[in-house]
């Protein structure tokens, strides 16, 4: 099959110099393989079980009535949607303001403001969670506010929802805000509208797409989330984890297959959504737009200032609660200091060697991920040709958005783990979780790197070609030099993401090889909530350092290309 | 063995080229020949398929007709490498992380011989006029010296043909000029066979030793820029080239036609058609001393008179033509009379032998 594939050449590509182009073909194919193995196959024994008896018999959509007709999985779903549509009404407004506070101001320190609002993203799903419980818990330091009531259920599942989506929608509508145009305003002022009535005509229309599809990520993000339900769902019972309980608990593949399947339609709809829209979106975009610089005003950049004080508090007390119990001795009696916590001998979970697991899986993540999506993005946008395979790429580079971890962890336990797979061996090693970690995340990655391959001159490989250089000292020599901001942001947020990652891997972990963010729910389910708070801690400081290390060397490498990168 | 020798002087030679995307022909049987050391310029409107040619020449892009021949050589459908060629982008493509050297030098192997890699580039840093640029970065320099750095990289591997594409487009008027001269001068010293693309006209004609000038894909006319613009063989041509006349015209005999109610000869045989358009250059027409009654000589109104430098431009409105506008330049030491003035009625002459026909109706 690949030899037929080495002898197809396309029209409007370039034959003739046969190591160059079989090079080139080898590559990308090669590439296409990877990402079949790690996303495709998976999801495709996901369809298949989902069709299946526990033997593997096909008995058609047998499983998928009788998850119709449970109703704890009934329940559970409708559980998915309330919470789903909570979370995103209650987020989006916030974080809407947050953005235009950051934004629409002339506030000082707004990078720090900014740092603040991301700063959900180098937390495990799980750190809300755990300050939750150190705040409204049972033993909770401001349990006399709830009267009598309990932070496990519903409002505590919104509430660690809240913070763990917040920063990605953050994110969205930051990028929709700052693309307005000033001569609108412009136009707007001239016009005698008012702040209010600027606001509503122009602001507003500007930034809806970039809600909407914020809102989508969110919804998508709380349905499949699986750590905040777990540590203070308490009773109230959502379909993520009804998914890993049927796999996990249950060994009920194929029910597991239709709950997966269950939780791969929101995320497709939206995908389906975002496509139209930024369709749309383009066409509203051709304008020559200018960037857009608020004017002095006391009164708002004061409103922005409470608007970010109060979002800030509320992000920074679920981040440092957690944080700071986990340097206590006994929550809240005894407020000691004491590094106990951290030594995580007494209690299950795999402690420092989970910890160490994933420091590797986050480097191996981030360093194999970058390269590869490094290559995929160049063959995407750089090699002339072979139209089929690229558009091939392209889709399964684009396809992992549309996969919840959850689902992909699923198909990686259908596929992987099953008897007959030559690769059966494989599962559970840490080579396999980095597969899957760089499959779950390569839209992203491979987003960010292609849009900056982008931006180079399209002539270069033309030239290249002419002075007989062949395309990968091209890439060598030039793409990669000029690109290399771009992929340091990519290593990054391969690494932060692997490190606080769950979803998916829940799913493949082997208790021998533990990882820090399972061990949080390990520790967590066995009531060493302390233990689960400092290995959460240790997610979060390193996610937080490797930025600052990244950061630092941007900024040598950016003293060293500053020669050529700034004119003078 | 005929074929052979004619096929020695030509350096390139494209045979029917066609190119689709889709419905829409960008190319079509597109057949050309360069001789080895000729400067060639490909003329046109934009979209009418310049670029294209000049990519399935680089081989950037297959055709779907015809073949390419290069020193007698079939390169079709041979990769971008195993052509012999330097290109130059109107974008310049130069790599912003590597130095001038560094860029000039990306192609020369093998790439350990640093020191003959410096000599070589200082020679053709010297030869494109930036002596001393060497650690410079593309960011750090102008427009036009950016340009130079593409053309020495170009130049670098010393390649039989020469391609560029719009290399003069991007900059300002004073540089571009400076830089065809140089442009030019540089072409002949080296004698590389060179196809340039550009929709300027203008420096078509100032840069080439022979034109092509294409519209919608196909070629119009060959020939060299004075012939292109004495003997325009289209409307199209007469239309693009330069500027023109154009008088709406009658046929009544063999060289006859009628413009208004006057009668005037043609040198050269009209085009199978009742309606034409007369094609005369504002150069061609000679505003006599006097009058005398000779053929091809009306009288004429003039509307306006404008200064331009070393020409003059006078609008006139011929009598007997209505609505009909004159323009004609002539240079004022050779006017053999009193100075014009608006208002003044002139004798104008429409030389037989400048006068072209075209059939159709009205220019657009
Ligand atoms: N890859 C392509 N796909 C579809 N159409 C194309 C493609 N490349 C060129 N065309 C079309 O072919 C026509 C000729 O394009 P070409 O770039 O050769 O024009 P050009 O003569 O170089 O014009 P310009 O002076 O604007 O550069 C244009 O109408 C263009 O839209
Ligand atoms: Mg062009």
């Amino acid at each position: 099959m690949l030899s037929a594939v080495l002898r197809w050449r396309p029209r409007g590509g370039q034959t003739g110099i046969a190591g160059e182009a079989r090079i080139a073909s080898l590559l990308l194919w090669a590439l296409v393989a990877v990402l079949l193995l790690g996303l495709g196959l998976p999801l495709l024994f996901i369809f298949a079980k989902a069709v299946q008896d526990g033997d593997g018999g096909f008995v058609g959509l047998v499983n998928f009535a009788q998850v119709l007709q449970s109703p704890g999985l009934m329940r559970a779903s409708s559980n998915s949607l309330q919470l789903g549509l909570t979370v995103t009404a209650l987020v989006l407004p916030l974080a809407f303001a947050f953005a235009w506070a950051l934004l629409r101001s002339r506030l000082w320190g707004r990078g720090l403001w900014r740092q603040i609002g991301l700063s959900p993203l180098l937390a495990p799903s799980l750190m809300p969670a755990i300050s939750l419980v150190y705040l409204f818990g049972n033993q909770g330091l401001l349990k006399d506010w709830l009267h009598g009531g309990n932070i496990y259920g519903f409002w505590g599942v919104v509430l660690g929802e809240l913070f763990y989506t917040f920063p990605h929608a953050l994110l969205i509508i930051m990028t929709a805000l700052s693309a307005a145009d000033a001569r609108l305003y412009e136009a707007g002022r001239v016009l005698g509208a008012g702040p209010l009535r600027q606001f509503l005509t122009i602001t507003l229309p500007g930034v809806r797409y970039g809600l909407v599809s914020a809102g989508l990520v969110v919804f998508t993000l709380v349905l499949t989330d699986f750590g905040v339900p777990k540590v203070v769902g308490g009773d109230f019972n959502v379909l993520a984890v009804e998914a890993f309980k049927q796999v996990i608990g249950q060994q009920n593949f194929p029910r597991g297959a239709v709950v997966g399947l269950l939780l791969l339609l929101p995320a497709i709809l939206s995908c389906l959504v975002e496509r139209r829209m930024a369709r749309r979106q383009q066409a509203a975009l051709t304008a020559r737009a200018q960037p857009f610089a608020p004017a002095p005003s006391w009164l708002r950049d004061a409103c922005a200032l409470l608007l970010l004080l109060a979002i800030s508090l509320l992000l920074l007390a679920l981040l440092g609660v957690g944080v700071a119990a986990s340097f206590i001795k006994y929550w809240p009696y005894n407020l000691d200091f004491t590094l106990a916590h951290y030594q995580f001998d007494t209690v299950d979970g795999g402690g420092w060697s989970a910890y160490v697991n994933s420091l590797q899986l986050a480097t191996a993540t981030a360093v194999l991920g970058s390269l590869l999506v490094f290559v995929g993005a160049c063959v995407c946008e750089k090699l002339p040709g072979m139209a089929l395979g690229r558009s091939l790429l392209r889709f399964l580079a684009m396809l992992p958005m549309a996969v919840p971890g959850l689902v992909l962890g699923l198909g990686y336990v259908f596929f992987f783990n099953h008897p007959a797979n030559p690769l059966h061996g494989w599962y559970g090693s840490l080579g396999l979780m980095v597969l899957c970690c760089i499959a779950h995340f390569y839209t992203t990655a491979h987003l960010t790197a292609a849009t900056a391959l982008k931006q180079l001159d399209g002539e270069f490989e033309a030239v290249a070609a002419s002075l007989k250089v062949p395309f990968w000292v091209t890439w060598w020599r030039v793409s990669l030099p000029v690109c290399l901001p771009a992929l340091v942001d990519v290593a990054r947020f391969l690494f932060v993401s692997a490190m606080t990652t769950l979803s998916a891997l829940i799913f493949i972990m082997t208790p021998e090889h533990s990882l820090a963010a399972v061990s949080i729910i390990t520790m967590d389910d066995a009531g060493d909530t302390a233990a689960a708070a400092a290995m959460a801690t240790l997610v979060v400081l390193s996610s937080a350092g490797l930025s600052l290390l990244l950061s630092l060397l941007e900024r040598l490498l950016g003293r060293r290309n500053q020669r050529w990168r700034k004119p003078g | 063995m005929k074929p052979a020798e004619h096929g020695l002087s030509d350096h390139l030679t494209m045979r029917g080229l066609s190119r689709r995307f889709g419905s829409f022909t960008a190319l079509d049987a597109v057949s050309l020949s360069i001789r080895k050391g000729e400067f060639v310029c490909l003329l046109g409107p934009s979209g009418c398929g310049k670029t294209t040619l000049l990519r399935l020449i680089a081989g950037l892009d297959l055709p779907d007709a015809g073949s390419i021949a290069l020193q007698a050589r079939d390169i079709t459908r041979a990769a971008p490498a195993q052509r012999d060629y330097g290109i130059v982008f109107q974008s310049y493509a130069l790599f912003p992380n590597l130095s001038v050297a560094d860029n000039i030098a990306y192609g020369l192997k093998p790439r350990h011989e640093r020191q003959r890699h410096r000599l070589r580039v200082r020679e053709l840093l010297d030869m494109v006029g930036l002596p001393g640029a060497e650690d410079k970065y593309p960011a750090q320099l102008s427009g036009g010296q950016q340009q130079r750095v593409a053309l020495a990289r170009a130049l670098a591997t010393s390649p039989g043909l020469l391609l560029l594409d719009e290399p003069l487009s991007a900059l300002d008027a004073r540089v571009r000029d400076k830089l065809r001269e140089e442009l030019k001068g540089l072409q002949q010293r080296l004698g590389v066979t060179t196809l340039m693309v550009t929709h300027d006209q203008e420096e078509a004609l100032a840069i080439a030793d022979r034109v092509v000038v294409m519209n919608a894909g196909r070629i119009e006319q060959i020939g060299t820029p004075a012939e292109i613009y004495r003997q325009p063989c289209s409307r199209f041509v007469a239309e693009f080239v330069g500027e023109a006349n154009w008088l709406p015209a009658t046929a009544c005999g063999a060289h006859e036609v009628r413009v208004g109610n006057h009668a005037l000869r043609l040198q050269q045989p009209l085009p199978p058609a009742p309606a034409l358009q007369l094609f005369l250059r504002p150069e061609d027409v000679i505003i006599k001393p006097r009058w005398e009654n000779a053929p091809n000589t009306v009288l004429a109104r003039v509307d306006n008179i404008s200064f331009g430098g070393a020409l003059t431009r006078i609008r006139l409105l011929p009598e007997g033509m209505p609505g009909q506008v004159l323009y004609a330049e002539v240079c004022p030491g050779m006017l053999d009379r009193q100075p014009l003035v608006p208002g003044e009625i002139v004798p104008v002459e429409l030389p037989a032998a400048r006068l072209l026909a075209f059939a159709g109706d009205l220019p657009c």
